[in-house]
């Protein structure tokens, strides 16, 4: 079992208004190798018993507990787990900090980007959508809100969000020779910094998954927005990744 | 701490760095600077620059890096580990990313990023010790804040973030104790809203959104309890394990928002764990353990306060927390610290630590102010705040001598724990023995005053007679601005090497306000002016934007460009700037000051609503002076007046007038810079020479213009403090330019600059009989004390080299200047030996306080009068009341006595009969009006003013010392004399003071009740009270009803009861009923 993302097979690759774009096919085999790469990055073995340490602390608060469940692992975490290992193996990003996904709010406006890392000497800040719709472009580029286009325009466009993951990824990661070098070049200017959309998608491959952000995007600065599609086995690929990573968790 | 080291040191922090090189940093920091300027004065100051800068993105990027050297320490400061190099990193960055984020825009249009932005530069300002800085964003905010209702928010989350937001605005505010107390309901709301609003909140299709909506309502419910245990602590003190209890509830906090990858929430948290872990830090509780049960309860008293008092300024913290002021081993502690830094809490938790330390021997604590209005304005704090502990505080008069009353107070043990009194008064005191009990503590406010040419001498010396006879007991505490030796003071004064200490942040970065100084000339285009303002480069820094600015618009006063003189220009600033807060004009001289106010009321327009404050002090003006006193009729208009002329009442009541706001523009004389305790908006100064007579003047010294100028500006609520200095040729402008760099510089004995100046003059081989000029009196004074005290003049030769030691300036000579101090000693024993040839004067001049030479020239004089003075001559009433009054003669005595003051160019004041039926009229209870008309041909300002300048500047100082002096030479046997014609014949020179007639009017004045209800309110008390003291007078006027002031004021038609009894309130610190 490798623990490098395969490569996948290229499909399409054009640059557009300083954008780099391009489209990735895997197939089931792929998936298969890819299973324990993406439990990985996806389970957190502490996550169930600090949330229940969580509830119980609550009794110090005044506060009554919160009745809710720890939920299993979602499509979308899969799809994110699988862009992060992509952007890791092929793009030689280090995102060090990607732990307690499972945890995460995918709707809240007050959370950061999904991946926070370096890349080539810089912060790079990344967005990930997991969908099977059969549109193209599919409604997660579009949505207003928490839409691809809307997150990653924020994150090309908005400072003080982008200071927030700056300052986020550095109580995780302080002291370390990378951060700062990171660190020096955004401070020398603001734009040095990389920023990657993926989607994950198990259609048939068409670049028109793209219409909407290279109609909208406007990116930060040039070839500093990537945007990668990653195209798994067409219908179920999606399930069929869920699943080889489920096996992993109760392996791991 | 934050020092000048720790923000020199983080410019080189490579996050810093990689902004730019140092050039264009000190672009950014230039134009954030000239931002935060615009923002404060632009409507009053319209900024040129030099420099066309405006890089705001470059501007984000250097308070990001600053912001990003303050995180890296932030883990150690939280936690409190060894590092002390990376918490001092996190507050200095914390304090510079600050300074440079509260330019930045505010994002007003989205509630949320509001709150998070505020809430985080508020953080910023707290963890980098700017917190005062923060009243004025709130202040700006006010109405956003105001707007944001979190009970109209039903979505929980949000509700909850709302209602913290407003819990720590108060929090970071502390503007009440209701809104603090709020805090613990608004929790406590919260709590009952749980069940409301929760399950909504977390109903979503979604397992994992609800998942992570849990966990932010779960950081939230921690931060909740958190902000209650704060606001808990900040009212009481309590919990005792406060630490301990905010880091757990913050670090779960912290960590469940960065679980559940809420970046926004989990960096907002760290930044408020390290607000609340400063704020603890910083609390009036957290520094109380330190003390002892009496600070707690003076504590839960400041708590308490319609205005309460949670906090320490950072300079008070550091003071207390940092450099050892409470540290008992320390005999003689030396605070240098800025103006409006908050010296007199200082003074009061080393009070409070003497006082514990009093044990059964009944110890006092000597507070010593440099003028009679700061000696009333101490005494009102300090009785304030103790007197609900059961310390007891009580004043002297400024008279230099000591009247009957005042002796039965200093000999009750019971009536004081704390005496306050000008350093003459207190010298008598202090030389005389007046009190049978240990002095425990003395302080000494505005101590750079031993610097001062004609004061320096006294004060140095009576520092040298309480080493001198209290060392082994008494401590000093020595409080004053801008003083670089202060290590060298504090060593002078300690018992031995090791327990001085030296406080000093006068230097330090923090200060109340950022300032600007800046020079104020005339610029002329065609036939109109407009005035200019450069801001200059100064020792301290100020904020320095290199360009030629404009204060308001064109012809600001209405005259023509060849009119528009110096008066004209700083009253044209003035006008511009009294819409920000108080503006005050220093005058070169009192008639200055007059018609600066004139050019003002003639230009500014009456206010809208006269405020009821102004229409007081202007019916105590109408009772007081004269209904048609030119002053009434400038206080419509919100201009006041404050100087050496004007009665210790009106200066005070000025002073009220700018602490309650009401006031827009004082005009003043330099005095003013004398330890005022009010801080205003902006100053503006016809020069900074200071008229000496009428012919000459000198520079200020930068001490005193330092003390002024840092009054400038408001802790708390202007961010930044305008000073303005006129000028009028390129000469002057050089002049100032160099002033105003050069830095305040060690002070200096003294003795020291005397022998300097000799030794310059080659005079110094003569010093022996140099030393009879005037300016060595107080030294010869001193002699004669010691020489008294010995009584024996081999004894005190003897030991003369070890008593002179304890002077500061011999001390310090022996040292750096071995031969003069030789030769000083020399000159001292000669001198002394001269004197103890006719040791019943060196008694009587050590009784009196006047010189050896003095005493003998009175008795020379006494003796050549064509009658002997006998006892009756002396009473009262044959004094102050009859034709037959001896008072002429004894006034033609004083005036040939030098130390006496009675300056030879007052031509009217020299005319014996004339001062003399002055003091009568005084003393009768003539009106000033009355006696302006009747002695100086009108009652307008300058006859008003020369009525105050006779009777404060002659009569109460040298008429009242001379008087109590003479009677004492004149050859009277004390002994003979009954105890009442005692009491009598010591009650005189109070009775001049006040200008009352009865001993119990003067106990009235003595309480700071108004000179025209003493005598009806003194007689009421004297029917209705046997046991009549200072103490019980204070009593009894406290416990008057309002139909007792009616009754006292219903020979007034301007003043009622009700004012008259407010006034005294005022006057004499009393609380409200």
């Amino acid at each position: 079992m490798s623990e490098i993302l395969p490569a996948g097979k290229a499909n399409y690759q054009e640059t557009h208004n300083g954008m780099c774009i391009q489209g990735i096919s895997y197939s089931e085999e792929d998936l298969n190798q890819s299973a324990q790469v993406v439990a990985n990055i996806c389970f957190d073995t502490r996550g169930q018993e600090d949330f229940e340490n969580y509830i119980l602390s609550l009794s110090d608060t005044g506060f009554s507990p919160i009745k809710t469940i720890l939920p299993k692992i979602r499509d979308w975490q899969v799809g994110e787990g699988f862009a992060e290992a992509y952007l890791t193996a092929h793009f030689s990003c280090d995102f060090p900090w990607s732990n307690n996904r499972d945890l995460k709010n995918p709707n809240s406006s007050l959370t950061g980007a999904d991946m926070v890392g370096f890349h080539q000497g810089e912060f790079a800040f990344g967005e990930v959508k997991t969908s099977n719709e059969q549109r193209y472009p599919p409604q997660v580029t579009s949505k207003k809100g928490d839409g691809l286009n809307a997150q990653l325009k924020k994150l090309c466009h908005d400072h003080d969000g982008r200071w927030l993951l700056v300052q986020y990824l550095f109580h995780r990661v302080k002291g370390t020779i990378e951060y700062k070098k990171a660190c020096i070049a955004y401070l020398k200017n603001n734009h040095n910094f990389y920023v990657f959309g993926v989607l994950v998608r198990d259609v048939d491959i068409k670049i028109n998954d793209w219409d909407y952000l290279k109609k909208h995007l406007e990116v930060h600065g040039e070839t500093r927005v990537s945007l990668v599609a990653l195209y798994l086995p067409k219908n179920d690929g999606i399930q069929k990744l869920h699943a080889a990573v489920l096996s992993k968790e109760a392996k791991s | 701490m934050i020092t000048h080291d720790t923000l020199k040191k983080i410019d080189t922090h490579w996050a810093v760095l990689a902004v730019g090189n140092e050039k264009f940093r000190q672009s950014i920091l230039q134009f954030s600077k000239s931002k935060l300027v615009e923002n404060a004065v632009g409507e009053q100051l319209a900024l040129h620059l030099d420099d066309s800068f405006n890089d705001e993105d470059a501007l984000r990027r250097l308070a990001m890096a600053y912001e990003m050297v303050a995180i890296e320490g932030m883990h150690d400061f939280i936690n409190h580990t060894d590092n002390d190099e990376l918490q001092d990193q996190f507050l200095a960055g914390s304090r510079r990313a600050f300074e440079i984020y509260r330019v930045l825009e505010f994002p007003e249009n989205d509630e949320l990023k509001f709150i998070f932005h505020l809430l985080h530069l508020s953080a910023l300002a707290y963890c980098g010790d700017c917190w005062t800085d923060l009243k004025h964003i709130y202040d700006d905010y006010s109405d956003k804040i105001d707007n944001l209702l979190p009970d109209k928010i039903t979505e929980w989350d949000q509700r909850i973030l709302f209602n913290l937001f407003d819990c720590w605005v108060s929090l970071f505010r502390k503007n009440s104790w209701q809104d603090l107390t709020n805090i613990t309901t608004a929790i406590t709301v919260l709590r009952d809203e749980q069940d409301q609003y929760e399950n909504d909140y977390l109903k979503t299709d979604s397992n994992n959104e609800s998942q992570a909506k849990s966990m932010r309502l779960m950081s939230l419910y921690h931060w909740a309890k958190a902000t209650e245990l704060l606001s808990l602590y900040t009212l009481q003190g309590e919990p005792a394990d406060i630490k301990s209890q905010l880091d757990r509830h913050f670090k779960l906090a912290v960590k469940i928002s960065g679980d559940a990858g809420d970046a926004q929430l989990e960096i907002l948290l760290r930044w408020m764990h390290a607000s609340a872990e400063q704020m603890v830090n910083g609390s009036i509780w957290w520094i109380a353990r330190t003390i002892n049960s009496k600070a707690t309860r003076f504590i839960t008293n400041l708590a308490n306060q319609a205005k309460p008092l949670l906090e320490l300024l950072p300079p008070q913290k550091i003071a207390v927390k940092e450099l050892g002021l409470l540290d008992p081993a320390k005999t003689a502690v030396v605070v240098d610290m800025p103006t409006s830094g908050g010296k007199t809490l200082l003074a009061q938790f080393k009070i409070l630590q003497a006082v514990n330390n009093f044990g059964e021997t009944k110890g006092w604590i000597a507070y010593i102010a440099p003028t009679k209005a700061l000696v009333a304005q101490i005494t009102r704090r300090l009785r304030k705040d103790f007197s609900p502990i059961g310390i007891k505080v009580e004043k002297l008069s400024g008279a230099i001598e000591i009247d009957v009353l005042e002796e039965d107070l200093l000999s009750d043990a019971e009536s004081f724990d704390i005496l306050v009194a000008t350093p003459e008064k207190m010298q008598l005191v202090l030389r005389n023995h007046k009190i049978d009990r240990p002095l425990s503590l003395l302080v000494m406010d505005e101590a750079h005053n031993i610097e001062d040419e004609s004061r320096g001498l006294r004060i140095e010396l009576l520092l040298a007679t309480v080493k001198q006879h209290y060392q082994a007991k008494a401590n000093f505490l020595l409080l004053m601005p801008y003083v670089e030796n202060a290590k060298t003071l504090s060593r002078w004064l300690a018992h031995d090497r090791d327990a001085g200490l030296a406080i000093s942040l006068s230097t330090s970065p923090w200060q109340p306000n950022e300032r600007i100084i800046g020079m104020i000339k005339k610029q002329v285009s065609g036939s109109d002016w407009t005035i200019n303002y450069q801001t200059l480069v100064t020792s301290p820094d100020t904020i320095h934007l290199k360009g030629n600015h404009q204060i308001g618009e064109t012809r600001p006063i209405p005259v023509s460009q060849s009119s528009a003189n110096l008066s004209k220009i700083v009253a044209g600033c003035a006008k511009v700037f009294a819409n920000r807060g108080t503006s005050i004009v220093v005058a070169k001289t009192k008639p200055n000051a007059w018609s600066l106010a004139r050019v003002l009321s003639d230009n500014m327009d009456d206010l809208e609503n006269i405020p009821p404050q102004i229409l007081l002090v202007q019916n105590y003006l109408k009772a007081e002076v004269s209904p048609e006193f030119e002053l009434i009729k400038m206080l419509n208009k919100g201009i006041g007046i404050h100087h050496g002329d004007l009665s210790d009442e009106i200066k005070a009541l000025m002073e009220w007038l700018v602490e309650e706001g009401t006031l827009k523009i004082l005009c003043a004389t330099t005095t003013i810079a004398q330890g005022i305790n009010f801080p205003v908006s902006s100053i503006f100064l016809q020069s900074y020479k200071i008229s000496v007579d009428a012919k000459y003047s000198r520079n200020m010294s930068h001490r005193e213009f330092w003390n002024l100028a840092g009054r400038a500006g408001r802790v708390r609520q202007d961010n930044i403090g305008v000073v303005g200095i006129a000028c009028d040729t390129p000469e002057k402008e050089r002049e100032l330019i160099e002033y105003v760099k050069e830095s305040t510089g060690d002070l200096t004995s003294r003795l020291i600059a005397i022998l300097k100046l000799l030794e310059e003059r080659g005079k110094l081989n003569d010093l022996e009989s140099m030393m009879y000029a005037p300016q060595w009196e107080d030294f010869r004074c001193y002699i004669a004390h010691l020489l008294n005290e010995k009584k024996e003049l081999q004894a005190t030769l003897n030991e003369m080299d070890q008593m002179l030691s304890n002077t500061f300036g011999y001390s310090e000579l022996k040292s750096i200047n071995p031969r003069q101090s030789e030769q000083l000693l020399d000159a001292t024993k000669k001198y002394t030996e001269s004197i103890a040839k006719n040791m019943g004067n060196v008694a009587r001049a050590d009784m009196t306080g006047f010189s050896v030479e003095s005493v003998r020239n009175a008795s020379k004089e006494i003796d050549q009068l064509e009658y002997k003075l006998i006892t009756s001559d002396w009473m009262p009433d044959s004094l102050f009341g009859s034709s037959e009054s001896k008072l002429p003669d004894l006034f033609s005595v004083m005036f040939k006595i030098e130390q006496l003051n009675f300056t030879p160019d007052e031509e009217q004041g020299r005319r014996k009969s004339r001062i003399a039926d002055i003091a009568q009229a005084w003393i009768r209870g003539e009106t000033i009006q009355d006696i302006a008309i009747s002695f100086f041909d009108g009652s307008g300002s300058d006859e008003i003013s020369k009525v105050y300048k006779t009777i404060y500047g002659k009569l109460a100082n040298g008429g009242t010392w001379g008087l109590s002096a003479l009677s004492r030479i004149s050859g009277i046997d004390f002994d003979t004399l009954s105890d009442e014609q005692k009491r009598q014949l010591n009650l005189m020179p109070a009775m001049l003071y006040h200008g009352v007639k009865s001993e119990e009017s003067v106990l009235m004045r003595m309480n700071s009740v108004p000179r025209s209800f003493a005598e009806k309110l003194g007689s009421k008390f004297k029917q209705e009270v046997e046991n009549r003291n200072v103490v019980t007078a204070r009593q009894y006027l406290r416990g008057l009803v309002d139909s007792d002031w009616n009754t006292a004021t219903s020979h007034s038609q301007y003043l009622s009861g009700k004012d008259c009894k407010k006034v005294w309130q005022i006057l004499s610190g009393e609380a409200e009923d």
